[in-house]
């Protein structure tokens, strides 16, 4: 069945509704008509269904949940067994990669059981992602197993119908429970949550088809149901992972930069404007970043991220961007921004953010560091040509001043010149240091910007150990 | 000019109390009237010095002060004197209150204060004539030599301590000029009162403490408060020279070496754009005279004196510099010809409240002020016009705008704003036709920022009608902005239809106003108030918006012509000014002596400051937000409803 039916189904309840006053028995035999597609529609969702959805039953001593389900006047309730837990799994993938809509740690489990009807795989817990809530076994298949194929998820509206789909047990001895469930809200989170009428009694794990047999979502812990839309790309890069077809490159994801600040666009702004809460202002973009090469701007909105539409408001919103974003060393991204009232979709790859460098000047006592494009604005720089202060050391020539409580140079300066020769960036610096040193000098003089001000720095290099390092307060 | 001095970290406090001993007096020991032969400090030096020190009290705070002629002028502290107005930090207490040494009190007034350096010129009105102080020279005070304080320590009137001169040159508590000290004790309470010589001369006056340490008292220099007191006698204010806006520091040993001079003062920044800057002063040079004068500073206490040298000097004397400035390897002398001008307001800092008015408008939750070039140094701003915001309240339609202390408005409505005074009027005509989102472009550090500032106008649609004296009404202007700002609409009325404040232009005639078209009525305090107490007119009116269940509300004099309009008003709760108490109470009003006082229907006040004003006026904004009783209801009440047949 399709979407086509669905439609047609729900104009005939409308026509129904409202044409009855005038003429009944058209209006009960369209009536009838309708309920026996949502029949037929509902069994064959079940039927595309079958054979994807996992009991899973899970051993070890860390281990306590829920070990079976009991029908107790049409509601479900499970029972508790410490060392055993059982779980909804669904699988994604034809050679056997399940996902299981709680977060199991692999070292808690011993023996892992995947129930498919009757038939028994064993399988292993690969990884879990405790911020999804969400962990990946993978069977034991010797051939192709039947997947759900989420690629074709729909999205629920508020008011469908869809169809729970939950596996059976030794003690249920159904072969397979269906549950007919309205969808009544939605709400946007970091993911949109569905809440069903019944979702309370679904177990973590089973999977939502619309009356299109699509999948629409997942129960989770909480008894509301996942976009499958939404959390798809992440499942997806999870079983990737997990399969070791993309290496979980933990270096690269943290690396990869999109280089802009970004902060939510003011509620009443957005109201006067007619512009969604959701929009984040780009207020700086760092030269070189992915961002820039991306064609983004200062003052753009940004609309949509990898193809989907901003949500949430203040900060939840950026947290939406950062994850919908997808940060990684050679990936591409997509976002569309608002400027000057015209939407562009702009196309980038993730770059590598730069290593910061840093260079320890013994002989003065400070650390610097190379200034970056993020550092001018983060720390309000008033100038980029020089090298930032990012430790003084106790002791040393840098930190003696006329005035016992202060320094001659603090964390936060930058050095723009060392004896009247300018040093712009950290090479310049360890070379202009390099050849004083060489001629011995006693005396250095720094000159340095302080906030908008700047300032001469006169060090007596006879001050300080210069061997030892982390030297002690006395 | 500033100098370079880092605010220094270690916990200080200004050696005042705040009212914390009561009844201390009954512990005073009596004058001892015979001299004892092992006196450290000789009893005629004793008896010379008592009668001119005296301990202040006002409602916040004690200190102590000390004579300086016979017709009455005081010298003391500027934070002894410094009343607790969070807009104005130049606003001086309300009711001081002077204690000569023989039990006589004094009203004080104010004549001006500064707050750093920290002094403050004071005047009583006495019919026989006072004893003042001498001054030493503090400029040759030594290190060692012997002195002693007076004042009034944690409310003990008449304490005498005494020690040694611990330092005459000390730098580092981040004062505008160098200071004295002493290890007598110094305890709060002292502040203002003066430390002698062992002749009963005044060194200075006695400042500031260390927090946790002993004996670590700081005076400030008798002959720096002497340059203060001049200023303060004829303008009431310090007018501090300047040459805007650049910085120097001392030439000290390295210094003098790295650069390769002998001596001098080293300029380290001069602000784009400036006095200075226009001048031809950069940074770098090294400036060896001033005015045909050899200038240097190889300690930071020589550089103190040099900047107060150039900071009490005329503003509009001509300065003629020659500095040092590097050609090549060498140096060559370089002339710079500028004008001394009048340093503009020092913000505040955390220690110092500084000069500069915090404009409020509670209505929108938003404290501003005007931007002055150290605040762009010290906060780090950029060179944007607009005002600086100082705080947004919590809840606030500030707030919700996202305004943050330290952001920059430079747009309001679209238009570009400069200044306080642009902000301000800008932001009121918009406020005035009650715009629903007002567009706000914000400078926040290097990046800048679109919002919308969306008012709550809570007296929405509420017809308020000001009642003023002819003649100097208080808070008119703070009444009128967080009024319009809340959305009223506003009428003012004085019982004569004039008013002699300019910047109120239109004036009613009271006996034009009908009490039909008021929801809110507030009566205003001012010169002539009490004139109106039996105004029938004025009478009338009142009666007619209690009748109509109208919100009334006054200041000050002005309530007991609102509780004598009707037996139902007299009945309720009230406040007024302490001087008409008595008449309230007279008149066999409520009177509960609050700041403000609130029953239904009825708002007052004693008007006492700003604060209480404030506080008032949000109470009358409440009680406002729900006026317009019967009438209003009866006014949105859809015609009856014809009956169903």
């Amino acid at each position: 069945m399709n979407r086509a039916v669905v439609l047609l189904l729900l104009m005939c309840g409308a026509v129904a509704v409202s044409g009855c006053a005038v003429t009944g028995g058209a209006g009960a035999d369209s009536g009838r008509r309708g309920f026996a597609s949502l029949q037929a529609a509902t069994a064959e969702a079940a039927e595309g269904a079958k054979g994807t959805v996992v009991l899973v039953k899970l051993k070890g001593d860390a281990l306590t949940g829920d070990q079976s389900l009991i029908i107790e006047g049409g509601r479900m309730r499970t029972s508790e067994q410490a060392g055993a837990k059982t779980a909804t799994g669904l699988i994604l993938t034809t050679n056997g990669y399940v996902v299981v809509a709680e977060n199991i740690n692999p070292s808690d489990v011993t023996r892992v059981e995947a129930w498919v009807g009757d038939t028994e795989y064993r399988a292993n817990v690969i990884k879990n992602d405790p911020q999804l809530g969400i962990t990946v076994l993978k069977m034991d298949v010797d051939a192709p197993v039947k997947a759900l194929n989420i690629a074709t998820a729909d999205d629920l509206q508020v008011g469908e119908w869809c169809v729970a789909v939950q596996p059976s047990d030794e003690v249920l001895d159904y072969e397979q429970l269906i549950t007919l469930a309205v969808c009544r809200g939605q709400s946007a989170g970091l993911y949109r949550e569905f809440l069903l009428d019944s979702s309370q009694a679904f177990r973590p794990g089973t999977p939502i088809l619309g009356l299109s047999g699509n999948v629409v979502g997942i129960v989770q812990r909480r008894g509301s149901v996942l976009s499958m839309n939404d959390i798809r790309d992440d499942l997806l890069a999870l079983i990737e992972e997990a399969a070791g077809v993309k290496s979980a490159d933990e270096e690269a994801k943290k690396k990869a930069w999109f280089g802009a600040m970004l902060s939510a666009i003011n509620k009443d702004y957005a109201r006067k404007y007619g512009l969604s809460k959701s929009y984040l202002w780009v207020h700086h973009v760092v030269q070189d970043g992915s961002a820039d090469s991306a064609g983004v701007k200062p003052g753009d909105l940004i609309v949509r991220v990898n193809g989907r539409d901003m949500r949430l408001t203040d900060q939840r919103a950026r947290e939406f961007f950062n994850k919908a974003l997808r940060p990684k060393v050679g990936q591409p991204f997509r976002v569309t921004v608002l400027r000057d009232g015209k939407m562009l979709d702009l196309e980038g790859v993730f770059t590598k953010e730069p290593e910061p460098e840093t260079v320890l000047a013994t002989d003065l006592g400070v650390t610097v560091k190379r200034i970056d494009g993020s550092d001018v604005v983060n720390m309000n720089l008033f100038t980029g040509e020089g090298v930032l202060v990012v430790d003084v050391k106790r002791g040393s020539a840098a930190s003696v001043g006329s005035n016992m409580r202060s320094g001659l140079l603090n964390t936060g300066d930058v050095i723009t010149a060392v004896d009247g020769t300018p040093t712009p960036d950290l090479a310049t610096f360890s070379a202009v240091l390099e050849a004083l040193r060489r001629e011995q000098k006693e005396i250095m003089l720094v000159a340095y910007r302080r906030g908008r001000t700047t300032g001469l720095a006169a060090l007596n290099l006879k001050i300080g150990e210069k061997d030892t390092e982390g030297g002690k307060r006395k | 000019m500033n100098d370079k001095t880092q605010s220094c970290r270690h916990a200080l406090w200004f050696a005042f109390g705040v009212l914390l001993v009561s009844g201390a007096n009954g512990l005073m020991a009596q004058e001892q009237p015979q001299a004892q032969a092992d006196q450290d400090i000789p009893d005629a030096i004793v008896r010379k010095v008592d009668p001119s020190v005296v301990a202040i009290k006002h409602e916040s705070a004690i200190g102590s002060g000390f004579i300086i002629s016979t017709d009455g002028y005081i010298l003391s502290n500027g934070h002894v004197v410094r009343g607790s107005d969070d807009e104005d930090p130049m606003e001086p207490a309300q009711s001081i209150t002077v204690i000569l040494n023989d039990e006589r009190k004094f009203p004080a007034k104010v004549l001006g204060f500064c707050m750093n350096p920290d002094v403050a010129l004071l005047k009583i009105e006495c019919d026989t004539p006072l004893s003042p102080v001498e001054f030493a020279d503090s400029r040759n005070a030594q290190i060692g030599q012997k002195v002693f304080a007076v004042g009034t320590p944690q409310g003990f009137k008449r304490t005498f301590s005494s020690g040694i001169l611990s330092n005459v040159d000390r730098t580092d508590l981040g004062t505008f000029t160098k200071v004295i000290q002493t290890d007598a004790a110094i305890n709060p309470g002292n502040s203002g009162g003066p430390l002698f010589d062992r002749d009963g001369k005044v060194l200075g006056l006695n400042t500031y403490a260390s927090q946790g340490a002993n004996n670590l008292g700081f005076t400030i220099p008798i002959h720096v408060a002497e340059e203060i007191r001049k200023d303060l006698m004829t303008s009431g204010r310090f007018i501090r020279a300047d040459v805007p806006v650049f910085s120097v520091s001392e030439v000290y040993e390295e210094m003098k070496l790295a650069l390769g001079v002998e001596r001098g003062v080293l300029v380290d920044y001069v602000m784009e754009n400036t006095p200075a800057d226009s001048a031809g002063l950069r940074a770098g040079d090294v400036i060896i005279r001033q005015n045909g004068q050899p200038m240097a500073a190889a300690t930071q206490a020589e550089l103190k004196d040099v900047i107060w040298a150039l900071t009490i000097l005329e503003p509009g004397t001509p300065v003629e510099w020659v500095v040092l400035r590097k050609d090549g390897n060498a140096y060559k002398e370089v002339k710079i010809l500028a004008t001394i001008q009048e340093a503009e307001p020092m913000p505040g800092t955390q220690r110092f409240p500084g000069e500069l008015k915090t404009q409020k408008l509670d209505a929108v939750g938003l404290s501003f002020m005007d931007i002055v070039s150290t605040h762009r140094i010290m906060h780090g701003l950029q060179d944007d016009p607009g005002i600086l915001v100082h705080a947004a309240e919590k809840g606030s339609p500030a707030e919700m705008a996202e305004l943050r202390g330290g952001d920059i408005v430079t747009h309001v409505g679209g238009l570009q704003v400069t200044d306080v005074a642009s902000f301000s009027q800008q932001l009121e005509s918009l406020l005035s036709t009650q715009e629903k989102y007002i567009d706000m472009t914000i400078r926040r550090r290097q990046i800048s920022v679109k919002t919308v500032l969306a008012p709550y106008y809570d007296l929405m649609g509420k017809r308020v009608l000001v009642v003023v004296p002819s003649d100097e009404p208080r808070y008119l202007d703070l009444v009128r902005r967080e009024l319009i700002a809340h959305g009223a609409m506003l009428t003012f009325a004085s019982v004569s239809g004039t008013c002699t404040e300019a910047t109120l232009k239109d004036v009613k005639k009271l006996s034009a106003v009908a009490s039909d078209a008021v929801d809110l009525l507030i009566l205003l305090d001012g010169g002539n108030a009490r004139d109106d107490w039996e105004n029938e007119t004025l009478l009338e009116l009142i009666r007619g918006v209690f009748n109509a269940e109208g919100v009334l509300a006054g200041v000050g004099s002005s309530v007991i012509t609102l509780v004598l309009a009707d037996p139902g008003l007299l009945a309720k709760k009230m406040t007024t000014s302490k001087d008409d108490s008595s008449e309230a109470i007279r008149r066999k009003a409520l009177y509960t002596g609050k700041a403000v006082e609130q029953d239904v229907g009825l708002v007052t006040t004693t008007g006492f400051d700003r604060k209480t004003v404030r506080a008032f006026l949000k109470e009358v904004v409440r009680a406002g937000s729900g006026a317009g009783g019967k009438r209003a209801s009866s006014m949105n009440e859809p015609e009856a409803a014809p009956e169903a047949p």
